[in-house]
């Protein structure tokens, strides 16, 4: 996402905005200022209807942006008191009814953090694997109320696939993937590990000058970074009422408040520190007084946001009508009518209609292009979700055809054929990224 | 379909430098003005060109120094101020400070609402001890963008040096209830420490450490300050393991060293405190350091040497003060601890104290009007530095000493023994003064 990118130079500010001060003796301590935490930053999430298990669906979520391949000595994992939820909403209340929640743990063999591994990794449960994660999936059902329903442990101590470290240390990351695939409970399965970042853009550089990369040698500005990814394949039959196919999907992090200040205990109640539905939603569209805000509630409440979506800045930008855009309120907050609409109210959801089959041939601009297995009806890994949405802001919808694009529609890397789907991680020696592209030069 | 594909382009290249726009001010905590961002176009500003995080502080002053000529804009501005604020704290020399600032003001000719600009003069002001003036812009950048965790955290650090602890706590746990990060967290550890609730502040430190800091550095400062919070429980052996993971988690962390060398000295061997301290000095010159090395040299029995520290450490107060630095604390600390005019730190620490009613400034009078020869003065201040409960061994000391001059043996030998035992090394200046009153209050 665009936010990602752009979180290199946050991470560079943080540094910038801790305030100086001895390691002693000084009149007062100064703490950090930084706001930055990686581990509780979503980047995606994706839902989709499987194609060799038509009767299943497909839900992916991917937190830790940016991350640099086999970045010795700081090597990825998921926030130990971090709790990552897949939420579900199948009667169009914009609250969950079901939530699967992922918690990690991390085990280090010999005591000293600092050795990711003391040789060849071959299984995920390798000796010489010295930091590693082990994760628990929950499942748990909720009131119509909100109340929780019923809380399972569908999960239990599964192995997190490692960091891409090389080709010495491990060999074949391939197979240590295959391994991360593990079943939790009938029908359904699980994986958690580092990923190639799925996300794809043609953003160069950029400045009053701006470069843009022609057509054709356009490259995934997000290429050769990785993320911490977490899959789960489930039956639509656990997901989705009986009759009613279309669900609302969002994914939150939530971390625990350990220490409170004025009482001297946590109460270790989880607090929301992010979520994300549809793709760039808080990037791009809500406005400034009101990112944080978006992101600590829950969706129910998204009405109070519908003015950025009917009167979008993007819009303005694009040159595309400004004002009263029912057509992209409805694309974010409703679902599109006859496709995904899931009434109620209005809601940021990633919609997905589960009785669309998957299609036989993807078509990268998804629902645009007549592809209605594609984005925005669920998001497919392939699909090009920035092409798409800057279509339909410049007004595809509203009689204005357009091909604006970025000109990047494919990954950097291949995706998997197979569960779970996501591209490899780049390893630590031999990728390479493409932020500043050579490229011609237009004056805006 | 569109026909013409340059326009395509052109349109795709403003769509995205939009988005960028907005998402570069959201990720430095706002910036620009939100409301004309909501309604309007954005202002034609430069979007900067990223770097990568791990490059060098060095590397991106200039990088963003480029930037800001090739783009003069609020952004760009702000960001090399910050990065120039780092350098600051890196190279430890305060003209950075005049320079970032500078650069701030123009931000904000530029773009008056900017948040972010607002908020950093508020870092600046806190680095030069001008609390009431950082708290003020820390709640101006607030109202401009509410929730913003940067400006939130100037706040809490301006309150607590204010001495306006029940405000610090209740304008933390509202940071901790939104964000438990290591920001938070850090900042919760501090006024726990300040509380006298140790075992919570260890816990805190260690929930800011699991956080996930996006920069090393951030980690290795958790790690410095748990090493420090069991230096001065008296756990030299704890303290020594945090101080090496600081060190490991950012390599060349010098901090980390100092701190190891005030350890190795209080723990006797004031040969490897000096060895080790030296090339902290020589690469980051804080008066903090010069004059621990200089204490170092003191205690070895080199007097010469210790005084050339001595001067070079007021050389450097000379150089904090000429940007702006109010280093009346540290200055008037150092005086009356090395044989320096008493009754003028006292007059500093009063003006002080007009607005700074933090423990801290309590104890720094306290311990002057003692050497003024007030200790009837002396004895309210040092009641009022240990009004939280701190458990502090300086603290309790200065307080014992002041009621011994004062013919007060059982509160005196209580304080003192009390020090003593909470870290028994607690200072290579006092220790050996702290257990020679305490022997003859309770002989």
């Amino acid at each position: 996402m665009v936010k990602r990118t752009l979180s290199l130079l946050a991470a560079a500010l943080t540094v910038g905005a801790l305030a100086a001060g001895p390691a002693f003796g000084s009149s007062h301590r100064e703490a950090p200022l930084i706001s930055g935490d990686p581990e509780a930053d979503l980047t995606d999430l994706y839902a989709f209807v499987d194609r060799a298990s038509p009767g299943k669906v497909n839900l992916i979520t991917a937190a830790v942006p940016l991350e640099e391949p086999g970045d010795a000595p700081n090597y990825y994992k998921f926030g130990d008191n971090v709790a990552y939820d897949i939420n579900i909403d199948n009667n169009g209340d914009a609250r969950p009814d079901v939530t699967y929640r992922f918690r990690f743990r991390t085990h280090v063999r010999n005591g000293d953090i600092f050795l990711y591994n003391t040789g060849p990794v071959t299984s995920l449960n390798d000796a010489d694997l010295n930091v590693r994660q082990t994760y628990d999936v929950w499942r748990i059902s909720w009131t119509a109320g909100g109340a929780m329903r019923k809380s399972t442990r569908i999960g239990n101590d599964l192995p997190v696939v490692p960091n891409n470290i090389g080709p010495r240390s491990t060999p074949n990351f391939h197979g240590l993937v295959t391994q991360g695939v593990r079943s939790v409970g009938s029908g359904s399965r699980s994986w958690a590990g580092q990923s190639d970042d799925p996300f794809f853009m043609g953003l160069s550089q950029i400045g009053d000058l701006v470069n843009v990369q022609p057509k054709g040698a356009a490259t995934d500005t997000l290429g050769g970074f990785n993320v911490q990814a977490i899959a789960l394949q489930v039956p639509k039959t656990a997901i989705v009422r009986p009759g009613h196919p279309v669900v609302g999907i969002w994914s939150d992090t939530e971390r625990q408040t350990n220490v409170n200040v004025l009482t001297g205990k946590g109460s270790g109640a989880l607090t929301q520190i992010e979520r994300l539905g549809m793709p760039l939603t808080n990037e791009v569209l809500i406005g400034l007084d009101d990112k944080d805000r978006w992101a600590q509630r829950g969706p129910r409440g998204d009405a109070v946001f519908d003015h950025y979506l009917l009167n979008p800045v993007l819009a303005t930008v694009l040159g595309a009508p400004d004002q009263n855009r029912t057509d992209i309120l409805a694309a974010f907050h409703t679902g599109i009518k006859g496709l995904n609409q899931t009434g109620g109210p209005h809601a940021d959801l990633l919609r997905l209609n589960t009785s669309i089959p998957a299609a036989g041939t993807e078509k990268h601009l998804g629902v645009l292009a007549g592809d209605l297995a594609g984005f925005p009806n669920g998001r497919r890994l392939a699909d090009d979700v920035v092409d798409i949405e800057l279509q339909v802001v410049a007004g595809e919808l509203i009689g204005s055809p357009n091909d604006v694009s970025d000109n990047v529609q494919r990954n950097d890397r291949p995706f998997m054929a197979g569960f779970p789907y996501m591209a490899l991680a780049h390893q630590g020696f031999e990728h390479t990224h493409h932020l500043p592209a050579s490229a011609s030069r237009i004056v805006m | 379909m569109a026909a013409h594909p340059t326009r395509s382009i052109l349109i795709a290249v403003a769509a995205v430098a939009a988005a960028l726009l907005l998402a570069v001010t959201v990720a430095l905590g706002g910036g620009g003005s939100a409301r004309r961002a909501d309604r309007h176009a954005p202002a034609p500003a430069a979007v900067l060109r990223p770097i990568d995080p791990s490059a060098s502080t060095a590397d991106q002053v200039k990088h963003y120094a480029a930037e800001a000529r090739a783009h003069p804009s609020a952004d760009a501005y702000v960001k090399l101020a910050l990065a120039e604020l780092q350098m600051a704290r890196e190279d430890a020399n305060p003209s950075w400070y005049t320079r970032a600032e500078a650069l701030l003001r123009k931000a904000r000719t530029l773009d008056p609402g900017n948040p972010t600009a607002v908020a950093a003069l508020g870092s600046i002001a806190a680095a030069r001890h001008d609390f009431v003036r950082a708290l003020g812009l820390a709640r101006r950048s607030l109202r401009m963008a509410p929730g913003n965790a940067y400006a939130g955290g100037v706040a809490v650090d301006a309150l607590v040096e204010l001495g306006r602890y029940p405000q610090a706590r209740a304008a933390l746990q509202r940071m901790l209830d939104r964000r438990p990060d290591l920001s938070s967290y850090s900042r919760a550890s501090y006024i726990l420490e300040l509380d006298g609730r140790t075992a919570l502040a260890r816990r805190a430190l260690r929930q800011a450490i699991l956080s996930g800091a996006p920069v090393a550095e951030n980690t290795a400062w958790a790690y410095l300050y748990l090493g420090n919070l069991e230096f001065g429980r008296g756990r030299y052996a704890a303290a020594g393991r945090a101080y090496r993971m600081a060190e490991r988690v950012d390599p060349g962390f010098v901090h980390a060293r100092a701190a190891m060398a005030r350890l190795a000295a209080a723990r006797g061997d004031v040969e490897a405190g000096i060895r080790l301290l030296r090339p902290v000095v020589a690469q980051i010159p804080l008066p903090a350091y010069v004059i621990a090395l200089g204490d170092m040299l003191s205690a070895a029995g080199r007097p010469a040497a210790a005084r050339k520290q001595y001067s070079l450490a007021r050389l450097q107060e000379q150089l904090y003060i000429a940007n702006g630095v109010n280093v009346d604390v540290e200055l008037a600390t150092f005086e009356v601890d090395h044989g320096g005019d008493a009754r003028a730190a006292v007059a500093r620490l009063r003006e002080l104290r007009r607005t700074q009613r933090s423990v801290v400034v309590a104890d720094a009078l306290g311990w002057a009007l003692l050497r003024a020869g007030a200790p009837r003065q002396a004895l309210v201040f040092a009641q009022r530095a240990l009004r939280l409960g701190t458990r502090d061994a300086t603290f309790l000391f200065h307080r014992g000493a002041i009621e011994a001059a004062l013919g007060r043996r059982p509160e005196a030998a209580r304080d003192l023994r009390a020090a003593l035992t909470l870290n028994p090394h607690f200072s290579i200046l006092h220790e050996a003064q702290a257990r020679r009153l305490l022997e003859e209050v309770t002989r």
